[in-house]
């Protein structure tokens, strides 16, 4: 740290206790888009590698809210057990860079420590995670948030508390379940307790530019899940936040991505969020649970949380293009079709009903969702204005029975 | 796709609780690396808590609609027990043997325990591996796509390169058979014994057994005694079939065995020392037609007549037990008196 880095960072420390309607939005950057930036802040020295780090206090953190993953269900009963309980998280961010490289420091709430031992068989880590789309810029939708999609990939950079340390994982995804190890041009983590024990930081570091990621860039988008070892969360199980931007002020912003990005997010841009839940309510409540709003599990994603996660084009694609933006799952074999006709000794089939979209001989994808782009677009707005208020109370009320 | 499904038969009324099975498996498969708490083999005593405790009240596998169930992660400590050693050096001095640790359960821990009182104890051995089940609840339940079901023979496998260690597996699992390895950080499980029987070997537990109380061979091959056993007679039941996994474990239940006494100590006629009822909570309602088949063969065999059944169930060639092969080369290699013939040896035809 240097005493020339000092007004600058006072300066950026205002901007952000600032209301955001009273900021100044940096130079070409949508007004719309100032809630979603986290600011990296420019270092005269090497971005440090310790999470503890003065460098890292001095920076002011910018608070992002993660919720608890609901959209697919995991068949675990203690996991479960907790997940109905669990209330959206605040997950604080700072960012820097030399120039270099790129340091992303999360700081969160956890009160219990848990970390995985040789032995135990029933321990689950602590840990953290930051996501990027794998290709950036404009004409690049934004990839599903849950790990992506898969006309859209991402980079995950992941870290799990252990006996003896963290262990770090760089990965691709293309949908749930299709999560990776990829080289992605390396990755220093480290995870630490806060000396009051409420909570972990955890640190991830990479360069700039390497391993077919470049960001380079005046915007790049990121999102950040954490994990609660002690409520049996993995994989899945998690809390995650919606895509958000890291603002690279020493490069050049592309306008028209930063444009791109912007949709839906101005305030009353979207249109009527009550007439959009009456929409949603009538429809799509068919086959979607969200909130006390119960469909038959499984059916399909469950949208109790969405409006933290999901961008607004998301929202949008999924209801007008839904074969465009399909989430690979795993498996359809969690619904048995026990209606079927079984010769003797044969597997259940699995039940047509709960499939999420079908593979065409071809390979082509359709998704079950009805495709919804003869709506009227203000229709389509609405629902995405209410879609984007669901999951967005602190605790309890989105959460699942 | 499955095209064929290898199967194994268990006969209850053979097993005499010896446990080669259990070291068989062990000795071949799970002596190391995060594996000592792991019987992907062992035989229980019922009625008892079994290996997990209580693994029946874990949850898992599918509910009557046919959708997966949840499960939990069963705790080392109190539900595994953690393996222990003996003092046996200071035992070679003189001192008494003794448990090091504080010993809470295993794999056999309440083994010969069973239920009633002298003289109406009883109580009777359970072997349990892997079903390899048509409908599998450990690969419904991975997130990941991690497990698989081998097309050529059912076996129900992980992709050690895929696993990354989440354990949804085996919440999901009813049976409580895939087990978590966190040393290496990946769920593992019975493979069947897939590289044995790739060259005409039955899977160690089978081939090891020195009650005969296992037959293996392909549901699909009707010369099979596994065929014969499951689909012919109908005598070998799936363990908790309302699991809805659909497994390919299959068990000759237990007779009722000798009748009860009463309190002089006279025998109760028609009284049953193995209560049906209990049998049909672990193999459902067939039990009843299985047991009536069983005791109806018995009676014919009492009166001199043959019985094809009772000839097979008693097993007097251990080769006939045994019938494996390949879709490419269904010639269904036997065992020899001296061990096994290899699949590509002339002798195997």
């Amino acid at each position: 740290m240097t005493a020339r880095d000092l007004p600058r960072r006072v300066a950026l420390a205002l901007a952000l206790v600032l209301p955001a309607a009273a900021t100044a939005a940096p130079q070409g950057i949508p007004p719309a888009l100032t809630t979603e930036i986290v600011e990296v802040a420019d270092l005269a020295g090497p971005v440090p590698t310790d999470p503890a780090s003065p460098a890292w206090n001095a920076l002011p953190p910018a608070a992002l809210v993660a919720a608890p993953q609901v959209s697919i269900r995991l068949p675990d009963a203690q996991a479960n057990a907790a997940l109905a309980k669990a209330a959206n998280r605040t997950v604080r961010v700072r960012a820097a860079t030399d120039g270099t490289s790129l340091g992303v420091l999360l700081e969160w709430p956890d009160p219990t420590e848990d970390r995985t031992t040789p032995d135990g068989v029933e321990v689950f880590g602590d840990a953290a995670a930051l996501q990027l789309p794998l290709e950036l810029g404009a004409g690049k939708r934004l990839p599903y948030v849950g790990m992506g999609d898969e006309r859209a990939r991402v980079a995950v950079f992941l870290q799990r508390a252990t006996s003896t340390g963290t262990v770090a994982r760089q990965a691709i995804g293309a949908g749930f379940g299709t999560l990776a190890r990829a080289d992605l041009g390396g990755l220093t983590v480290a995870m630490r307790r806060d000396p009051a024990g409420k909570g972990w930081r955890a640190l991830f570091v990479r360069p700039l530019a390497a391993g077919g990621l470049d960001l380079r860039r005046g915007i790049v988008p990121f999102a950040v899940a954490v994990w609660d070892g002690s409520a049996k969360e993995r994989a899945g199980n998690k809390a995650l936040t919606g895509w958000k931007l890291l603002r690279l002020a020493r490069f050049p912003l592309d306008a028209a991505y930063a444009a791109e990005l912007a949709w839906g997010l101005a305030p009353g841009e979207l249109g009527d969020a009550r007439k959009g839940k009456e929409l949603f309510e009538a429809t799509c409540t068919a086959c979607h649970s969200a909130g006390e709003l119960r469909a038959a599990p499984g059916l399909a994603p469950d949208l109790s949380r969405i409006g933290v996660i999901a961008s607004p084009a998301y929202l949008r694609d999924s209801i007008v293009l839904p074969s465009e933006v399909i989430v690979p799952t795993p498996n359809p074999a969690q619904h048995q079709d026990r209606a079927a006709k079984l010769a003797r000794g044969a597997a259940w089939p699995d039940d047509d009903g709960y499939v999420w979209y079908r593979v065409e001989p071809d390979g082509k994808k359709t998704s079950t969702m009805p495709d919804f782009s003869s709506l009227p677009k203000e229709d389509v707005q609405a629902i995405v204005a209410h879609l984007r208020t669901l999951g967005q109370a602190p605790s309890g009320s989105g959460g699942t029975p | 796709m499955t095209t064929r499904q290898l199967a194994m038969v268990m006969d209850l009324n053979k097993c005499i609780g010896c446990q080669t099975c259990t070291v068989a498996c062990k000795t071949q498969w799970t002596q190391r690396n995060g594996r000592d708490y792991m019987y992907w083999n062992h035989v229980e005593t019922r009625p008892g808590d079994g290996y997990p405790k209580g693994w029946e009240a874990l949850g898992g596998g599918f509910d009557p609609s046919g959708a997966l169930q949840d499960g939990a992660v069963p705790a080392r400590a109190s539900e595994y027990g953690i393996p222990w050693d003996y003092n046996l050096d200071e035992a070679a001095f003189g001192a008494e043997v003794r448990p090091q640790g504080q010993p809470t359960h295993g794999p056999n821990w309440d083994e010969d325990r069973g239920a009633g009182e002298f003289p109406n104890a009883w109580f009777f051995y359970l072997p349990r591996i892997c079903n390899h089940c048509a409908s599998p609840a450990c690969l419904a339940a991975c997130p990941r796509g991690a497990i698989y079901k081998r097309a050529e023979d059912g076996v129900v496998l992980v992709d050690k390169t895929r696993c990354e260690g989440h354990r949804y597996c085996v919440a999901a699992c009813p049976y409580k058979k895939v087990y978590a390895n966190p040393t290496l950080g990946y769920s593992e499980k019975c493979i069947l014994c897939f590289p044995r029987v790739e060259q005409g070997l039955p899977p160690a537990c089978a081939q090891q057994c020195v009650g005969r109380m296992r037959w293996v061979g392909y549901l699909d091959d009707e010369a099979s005694q596994v065929f014969q056993l499951v689909r012919r007679f109908e005598v070998a039941l799936p363990l908790h079939p309302e699991y809805g996994t659909q497994p390919n474990v299959f068990y000759v239940p237990p007779l009722p065995g000798p009748p009860r006494f009463d309190a002089q100590g006279r025998p109760v006629a028609g009284s049953e020392r193995i209560p049906t009822k209990y049998l049909e909570t672990l193999f459902g309602p067939a039990v009843k037609k299985a047991l009536a088949t069983l005791q109806g063969e018995l009676a014919r065999r009492r009166k001199g007549e043959p019985s094809e059944l009772l000839d097979t169930l008693i097993a007097f060639r251990q080769a006939d037990m045994f019938r494996l092969g390949t879709p490419t080369r269904p010639g269904l290699v036997q065992l020899g008196r001296r061990g096994a013939k290899s699949m590509d040896s002339g002798e195997a035809r």
